[in-house]
């Protein structure tokens, strides 16, 4: 997949893009995702656990995320916690929407120059 | 508290058995466990949050039910559900059972509607005849189900289906009750024959909607996409021949009997009626054949 393929991806939706951000810099398991995904939104966006899962169970069958085995923490009901990472393509993909939203603030940044004074 | 966590948790899987069979094998434990988490948490913070985490998951639940259904739909994974190879007869004599106690015990309610209109607000009285009228459906599927010998699981997802379908009929027909409220608010300055024609027209209008929607249900139940239009429609034949059969004589027999004898007749009829519309899907859901020994559905195998 090269570059082209990425930007087909392009815009995600911001639950996509939270979650793939929150995995990169490494495998997590679900209940963390959310977590991080909250902190790094500034608790602005909150995750619904079926939220998490249906989109968790898109970018598996995308192949954005593997399943990576299971966190060493039982979960309370005992039962282990699998984790969750990124692949080549969902880094692939990460990086184009990054690319994308710098331009974008490029574009704006540019547009509205003397604005925010 | 961590109790009512665990119980709280133990509904909200019961809740995730509405997704698809895929995504329930998949993920169901996991959510069960990361909902269980949150609780967990918003309970160090105080009973409100718990609360409002509940309330989150619930808001949030029905459009991704129907997104995830969607897409098992779009890859044509719509049989995800378990075979239903019973023989006819048992079909037949299982539905029929379960139909004519749901009946029984919507003519009981009926003899007590009046009572409760006095001491229920209209939203409680509705609530409370949503959930009756959803009893004979739940009851025809769960006598069904032990037809076909499911397991614990498929259980539990014969009894959710079978009540949203029952539930979301008794929305549906909301207009025509009003409408006929309205009707016999005015009986009085029309003549009998009239108000009888409007009487039965309406009943066979709301029972064949509820007849649709709950065979919708009870199709899916069984047999996902494919099935729920096919026993929609037979929902709506059965209910259309048992309410025919059951107001023609109950009609008849109240009118030979003496008064006091009236509601005792209303309950046997109504009965005959449970059974007419129970046996005709049970008909059509049974297999002509008994099943070959094996074929039949066991707990392991949903």
């Amino acid at each position: 997949m090269d570059a082209t393929d990425s930007n087909d991806f392009s815009p995600l939706s911001e639950t996509t893009l939270y979650i793939l951000v929150s995995l990169a810099p490494g495998p997590l398991h679900g209940y963390a995702i959310a977590k991080e995904v909250r902190a790094l939104s500034e608790n602005r966006v909150v995750l619904s656990v079926s939220t998490l899962y249906t989109t968790l169970k898109r970018l598996l069958e995308a192949g954005w995320i593997e399943r990576v085995g299971e966190a060493p923490e039982l979960a309370d009901s005992g039962h282990p916690r699998k984790t969750y990472a990124l692949t080549e393509r969902g880094r692939r993909i990460l990086a184009a929407e990054k690319t994308r939203l710098r331009s974008l603030l490029a574009m704006v940044q540019k547009q509205t120059v003397g604005e925010e004074k | 508290m961590r109790a009512s966590i665990q119980r709280v948790a133990k509904i909200y899987g019961m809740l995730l058995c509405l997704f698809p069979r895929d995504f329930q094998n998949e993920f169901k434990q996991e959510m069960v466990d990361v909902f269980t988490a949150n609780l967990a948490e918003a309970a160090k913070t105080g009973t409100t949050l718990v609360v409002r985490a509940c309330f989150f998951e619930l808001l949030d639940l029905p459009v991704n039910l129907l997104v995830e259904h969607l897409s098992a739909l779009r890859k044509g994974n719509i049989m995800e559900t378990f075979s239903y190879e019973f023989s006819r007869s048992r079909a037949v004599l299982m539905a029929a059972l379960g139909m004519m106690v749901g009946w029984v015990l919507i003519n009981i309610e009926g003899q007590y509607i009046h009572t409760l209109a006095q001491i229920l607000p209209y939203w409680a009285l509705d609530l409370v005849q949503t959930i009756v009228y959803t009893v004979p459906v739940v009851l025809c599927g769960m006598m069904l189900g032990i037809a076909a010998g499911v397991g614990r699981r498929a259980f539990l997802r014969i009894g959710l289906w079978t009540a949203a379908g029952g539930i979301l009929g008794h929305v549906v027909t909301f207009p025509i009750r009003m409408a006929n409220t309205a009707i016999l608010a005015r009986a009085a300055t029309y003549p009998q024959w009239e108000n009888d024609i409007v009487g039965i027209l309406t009943l066979l209008a709301v029972l064949c909607t509820y007849g649709f929607f709950n065979g919708a249900g009870l199709g899916f139940a069984f047999g996902g996409w494919r099935a729920c239009m096919k026993f929609a429609l037979i929902g709506l034949a059965a209910n259309a021949v048992g309410i025919l059969a059951g107001y023609f004589t109950s009609s008849a027999i109240t009118s030979m009997l003496p008064l006091n004898y009236n509601q005792t007749a209303y309950i046997i009829t109504w009965s005959i009626m449970g059974a007419l519309s129970g046996g005709i899907l049970g008909w059509f859901f049974g297999k002509e054949k008994r099943p070959e020994p094996g074929t039949t559905m066991r707990a392991g195998n949903i």
